[in-house]
């Protein structure tokens, strides 16, 4: 798992030290699913960053602990250890083919070329992208580029994937097809993920949603527990599903009616009351 | 007045091996003062359709009429248009380049030469548009902003030039529930003080269905529809087809229907469905 201890950063601007995160605590288990969610500018990216290792915490510890074992730690490596996949994938991709692109990483590690090889394989099988070996990057469509990118990462063995914002360019298609993805990767090979999003659909696959705001953690929860709270959804600068505001409506007729997060969910507890 | 396209074509590499289709035979009217979508999968045309609006591409075929000007690549036409239409491109925040915010946004006002006390007038106006604080804000730069903020400030840069069109290329990409709903809403109600016409290319169904009343839907650089945006999404079928998905009123809908619930409730903006489904559970209590 990874523990964050106390974690603060702070920057320094002409205006003086501004702490954009204070004494964050969060346990992020193996092959969990976690959401950070929060209004812009309540330090989500920073604390993707903190926790993938790229930046390092002002005080406060990201460690590594191996499954059942809290005496072995150590600090978290980045690129290694967790992978990161940006918003816009075009940020992200490097190479003029698809394969070199993926084996950028690998190459960084000096890996011998038939490892390197087999690994960049391996990803492009896993993620179905295998036609595209050749291709440059810049021809595939976005939610395809998004999946070169998580390639990119995955072929270093990451035992934790970070998506920060990744599917907010995407359109509901693509948008759907990489989420699926991500969902099959925690599934098949137990990759911890942790998504930054500001969409519902992917609040609603975490087990546990961290919200930030002001860069304190004002919750960490399931997300039918941060939807319960209207203090923490303000805070957290989330909006109430339409089925969520549905389900109070219903229960200022029938007071046990249960708090629905989807049309599903709300189509069938209505239909229990009938 | 109003914008009007008469079956435009628009290809790349034009006589070219390589030529390719973006538009094709594209026919739309947007009245003025309309809250107009424009929808479809990545690559169906959508930013290539609204770069044709002031001029930043022109047809191959077919005209582009803004205001009874046809478009055309001459100083004096695009002078005219570009004052008429303003364009939020994607990531719009990449394009910053002033010390502060208010530089920034006060930078295309100065280039129509507005004077002094309307550019204060126009920048102010347009902070709070997008729901910055232009005390707090102004005085800032622009690169220590989140990402967020950072958005607002574009599309504040745009609306403080006060052009009576105004398109805005997946504004809301990216930003939190909170501030997706409150630029939305400020754009609406600009719409309603000062007839500006608003027109939002959008993945967000949700927020389609919320604000705009008609729909334009490209699929492969044709319009598959043009209407009102509830009889699109009534089309659950060709909803799928073009790409899209359906908003959470029309699931909401459509799920209760299939499991034979005696709530029946109206589908399209937040409130429309929340005030029917108040109807019918007030009907149910009183049985």
């Amino acid at each position: 798992m990874i523990r964050l201890d106390k974690v603060s950063y702070q920057i320094e601007t002409s205006a003086g030290a501004v702490q954009v995160l204070r004494d964050i605590d969060l346990e992020l288990p193996d092959g969990s699913i976690s959401a950070i969610v929060g209004p812009n500018g309540s330090g989500k990216s920073t604390l993707a960053r903190l926790v993938s290792g790229l930046l390092r915490p002002t005080s406060g510890s990201v460690r590594l602990l191996p499954d059942g074992d809290n005496q072995t730690v150590a600090d978290v490596r980045p690129g290694l250890d967790v992978g990161l996949v940006f918003q816009n994938p075009d940020n992200q991709l490097v190479a003029t083919t698809v394969e070199d692109d993926i084996a950028f990483g690998l190459e960084n590690l000096e890996l011998p070329h038939a490892e390197m090889v087999r690994r960049v394989g391996d990803v492009l099988h896993l993620l179905g992208l295998e036609q595209f070996r050749d291709y440059p990057p810049h021809r595939l469509s976005g939610g395809q580029k998004q999946k070169v990118a998580i390639a990119g990462v995955l072929a270093m063995k990451p035992s934790f994937l970070i998506l920060d914002e990744a599917t907010s360019l995407l359109d509901p298609t693509n948008r759907r097809e990489v989420r699926q993805t991500v969902l099959r990767l925690n599934s098949e090979l137990g990759i911890g993920i942790v998504i930054v999003t500001h969409l519902l659909d992917e609040v609603l696959v975490a087990s546990r949603v961290g919200v930030l705001a002001h860069g304190a953690l004002a919750a960490w929860d399931s997300p039918r527990a941060v939807f319960s709270d209207p203090a923490v959804v303000e805070l957290g600068g989330l909006v109430l599903p339409l089925s969520a505001r549905a389900s109070f409506l219903m229960r200022e007729r029938w007071t046990d009616f249960p708090l629905c997060l989807t049309p599903e969910e709300f189509a069938r507890a209505t239909c229990q009351l009938n | 007045m109003s914008i009007e396209l008469k079956n435009v074509d628009y290809i790349y590499d034009s006589g070219e091996p390589f030529e390719y289709f973006a538009l094709r035979g594209i026919s739309l009217h947007i009245d003025d003062g309309a809250f107009v979508g424009v929808v479809g999968r990545t690559g169906s045309g959508k930013s290539t359709l609204v770069e044709h609006l002031n001029g930043l591409l022109f047809s191959t075929r077919g005209d582009v009429i803004v205001d009874s000007d046809i478009v055309r690549n001459e100083r004096a036409v695009l002078a005219k248009t570009r004052r008429r239409v303003g364009i939020v491109f994607q990531y719009p925040e990449d394009q910053f380049f002033a010390e502060t915010i208010f530089e920034e946004v006060a930078f295309g006002c100065r280039n129509y030469g507005f004077s002094k006390e309307q550019v204060e007038e126009s920048v102010h106006k347009a902070m709070n548009t997008v729901g910055l604080d232009p005390e707090r804000f102004l005085p800032l730069s622009p690169f220590q902003l989140s990402g967020g903020e950072q958005r607002r400030v574009a599309i504040a840069s745009v609306i403080a030039m006060g052009q009576k069109y105004i398109v805005l290329d997946e504004p809301t990409a990216g930003l939190d529930s909170g501030s997706k709903l409150a630029v939305l809403t400020e754009l609406e109600s600009l719409r309603q003080t000062a007839n500006v016409t608003v027109i939002l290319v959008s993945h967000n169904m949700d927020e389609v269905a919320e604000f705009c009343k008609e729909v334009v839907v490209l699929d492969e650089g044709t319009v598959t529809f043009q209407g009102s945006t509830d009889a699109f999404f009534r089309d659950a079928e060709l909803v799928e087809r073009t790409g899209l998905e359906l908003p959470e009123s029309y699931r909401l809908a459509r799920a209760l229907k299939e499991c034979g619930s005696t709530l029946a409730v109206n589908e399209g903006s937040t409130d429309r469905m929340l005030d029917s489904l108040r109807l019918c559970v007030s009907d149910l209590g009183g049985a």
